[in-house]
């Protein structure tokens, strides 16, 4: 098992750059299960303000305006002194202060509509825009109202029906992210690593037995060819495996309850259907290489671009069309799309489509092993 | 009469329209060291890949220990020794494992190959390179670690492929020596080189190629005596007469005769004492005379008179 030897010890040379990716994809990992969890948490609501008012206004306007703006925003007194006024806008206890003053009604019935009301804000916050978008907003409602004829009363009753309706927003797949399990995140960005790792490590190797050179003087020696292919072969299924073994020996350490659930075993086999993929395109790969030299930035690009291109780090549901069509043609693509239907589903007998999904990702891996070959025996036949 | 080791017979090998190989015939015998001498482009490395195997010809056969080479003769190949033009080593792996990777492509049993492995290092004197990596050897012991890599299963026929190039004086005398030790230890060697003072050096029998076809073969005196120059006489002389040059020419042997700037280069075709006739010459005329150089044509010369160019700068002149 010389060769066999010899693979592992051209391989421990890259090990230090192995390790850098296993860095970056646990630090990614970590970094996005954490923020995501953190957004979860949280539902959409409108931006609160708080709003220090002061109504003077004896009429229906002013306690109609107060009574909008209290619905979305922190309503509060204005301090008494200006020095505590200064204080509270100072320490954010107030982001706007509105003075609606005495006669507001009257005037605004009679059609006056500019300059009526003073807004103060703390400079360089954009409390001002929120505030002063939701004052005009209610106030040109009831404005076109009383212009139309309705009386005030009638009018405020309209315009508060009016600005009561609120637009629906909703995240897209927020359903989904929201009750996501971290081993979700974990295992969603193993395609960019594990490409990375394969090409930088696999590709090292198979770069120097098949240099030129190097591969006239195995071919000289005694060794049968089936014995020479076997134990690079070997090689690499065993690097491919000890991969395997590293990252999901780490699953068990960050998220042991989802590994050893049906979901977590769904998602296992989609992590090593997907390493033998990345090995096969490594071995593809390597047979473009020219030096050694380049190996390092030729794993960070195609880490880089298999991952973008097949939804890794940019969900899907935001990519257009067109780039949706063309991920198609990603394995990591299918990768993605059987980790997000592994959350979808029930359990093991609900999992048709998943195995569809990662029959994909074996097609790509046996295309990439016979583009490789392909490749290879053209080379071979412009040598001879 | 010795065992032939390999036999070449009317081999073509084609490149699209260029002929590498134009029927070549050689063979080479057992314990002799075979030099394949040549310009560059003239097929010497296309013959050896055939010889080996990695390339496929056209026409001919190619026999090794009287055995037709084919890819998969590993019985045959288990007794060929290479060490091609190019370095051919792991830069990822140290001095010792390149060799034990190589030797262990031959041997299995562990033993004994660590045996040829320390046999190979102190032939090659690596032994205070072993823990180094190739990158940290200079050009002349990446040479000899090329060499013990392809030597150390100790293999009845080696094949050095110009294995001396780009490599310091030192180095070269070293891997010389070390070649006509394996050798002497019984190993026959093909070596491949375009300069002629080395193969003149080591190898029993040479045959030169041009253009893919082997135009002269046999042992260095048979190739010299092959060819009309004999003997090359250079005499500082300083007021030579035209009558007198002419006179020269008109001596035994001598066939051609150049005066220029007090240097006097006189051309024998073969015969004894030609320098002593010479100046016993400028002795009867009271020419007077300083160095004298006598020089035995070289195989440069052999290759000149028969293709009409050089065959390559000396070895003070390679790179």
């Amino acid at each position: 098992m010389i060769i066999f030897k010899a693979f592992f010890k051209i391989l421990k040379k890259n090990l230090t750059g192995i390790a850098l990716y296993v860095v970056i994809y646990l630090a990614i990992t970590v970094f996005v299960s954490v923020t995501s969890t953190e957004r979860a948490d949280e539902v959409f609501s409108k931006e609160a303000m708080d709003i220090g008012l002061e109504n003077r206004d004896q009429g229906r306007l002013g306690a109609a305006l107060a009574g909008y703006l209290g619905q979305s925003n922190a309503v509060k007194k204005i301090p008494e002194s200006r020095e505590e006024l200064c204080d509270a806008m100072y320490y954010r206890e107030i982001d706007y202060v509105l003075k609606i003053p005495e006669d507001f009604t009257e005037r605004f019935g009679a059609g006056e509509r500019e300059g009526l009301i003073e807004g103060t804000d703390v400079p360089g916050s954009a409390a001002s825009f929120f505030v002063e978008h939701e004052v005009d907003g209610f106030l040109k409602t009831v404005g076109m109202y009383l212009d139309a004829g309705i009386g005030m009363e009638r009018a405020l009753q309209l315009a508060e029906e009016d600005m009561g309706v609120r637009a629906d927003v909703s995240f897209l797949s927020r359903d989904d992210a929201r009750q996501m399990p971290v081993g979700y995140y974990y295992f969603q960005y193993l395609p960019y690593v594990f490409i990375s790792i394969m090409v930088l490590g696999v590709g090292a190797a198979m770069m120097s037995f098949q240099d030129r050179d190097m591969d006239g003087r195995n071919k000289c020696a005694s060794m049968p060819f089936f014995s020479r292919n076997l134990q690079i072969f070997l090689g690499c299924a065993a690097f491919t495996a000890a991969v395997d073994a590293v990252f999901l020996g780490m699953a068990c350490g960050s998220c042991a309850e989802y590994l050893f659930s049906a979901k977590g075993a769904l998602s296992a086999v989609n992590a090593v259907i997907f390493s033998i993929c990345a090995l096969s395109l490594a071995w593809f790969l390597s047979g473009f290489l020219k030096n050694q030299e380049t190996i390092v930035g030729f794993s960070n690009l195609a880490g880089l671009s298999f991952s973008f291109l097949g939804g890794v780090f940019v969900p899907m549901d935001v990519m257009g069309e067109t780039a949706r069509q063309i991920a198609r043609f990603v394995p990591s693509y299918w990768y993605e799309k059987a980790n997000g239907e592994i959350q979808k589903a029930g359990g093991l007998a609900d999992a048709g489509q998943i195995w569809l999904d990662f029959l994909a990702v074996a097609m790509f891996a046996l295309a990439f092993f016979s583009m490789g070959l392909l490749a290879r025996r053209m080379k071979l036949m412009r040598a001879q | 009469m010795a065992e032939k080791v390999v036999e070449i017979e009317n081999l073509v090998k084609r490149y699209r329209e260029l002929v590498a190989l134009d029927h070549l015939c050689l063979s080479v015998e057992e314990g002799e060291i075979f030099g394949l001498l040549g310009p560059n482009g003239s097929g010497k490395t296309t013959a050896i890949n055939c010889i080996l195997s990695l390339l496929k010809f056209d026409k001919g056969s190619v026999r090794v220990f009287g055995e037709e080479m084919r890819p998969d003769n590993y019985r045959v190949k288990r007794q060929i020794g290479v060490a091609m033009q190019n370095v051919a080593v792991f830069g990822e792996l140290t001095v010792q494992e390149n060799i034990d990777y190589f030797c262990g492509l031959y041997i299995r049993e562990k033993e004994l190959r660590r045996q040829c492995v320390e046999d190979a290092i102190a032939f090659s004197g690596l032994s205070e390179f072993r823990k180094f990596y190739p990158g940290k050897l200079s050009g002349g012991l990446l040479r000899r670690l090329n060499i013990a890599c392809g030597v150390a299963h100790k293999p009845k026929l080696i094949i050095l492929d110009e294995p001396t190039v780009a490599v310091d004086p030192q180095s070269r005398n070293r891997i010389l020596e070390g070649i006509q030790k394996l050798n002497r230890e019984g190993a026959t060697v093909i070596y491949t080189s375009h300069y002629m003072e080395e193969v003149e050096q080591i190898c029993g029998r040479i045959a030169i190629l041009d253009k893919g076809r082997c135009i002269a073969s046999g042992t260095k005196e048979e190739l010299k005596s092959m060819i009309k120059t004999g003997e090359k006489i250079r005499i500082e002389a300083e007021g030579l007469t035209p009558v007198q040059e002419k006179e020269i020419g008109e001596l035994r042997h001598v066939y051609q005769v150049g005066y220029q700037d007090g240097m006097l280069e006189i051309r024998c075709s073969g015969g004894k004492h030609n320098l002593a006739h010479i100046l016993e010459y400028f002795g009867k005329n009271e020419i007077g005379f300083g160095r004298v150089y006598a020089e035995q044509p070289t195989l440069n010369d052999v290759f000149l008179e028969i293709t009409g160019k050089e065959l390559r700068d000396p070895v003070g002149g390679q790179q």
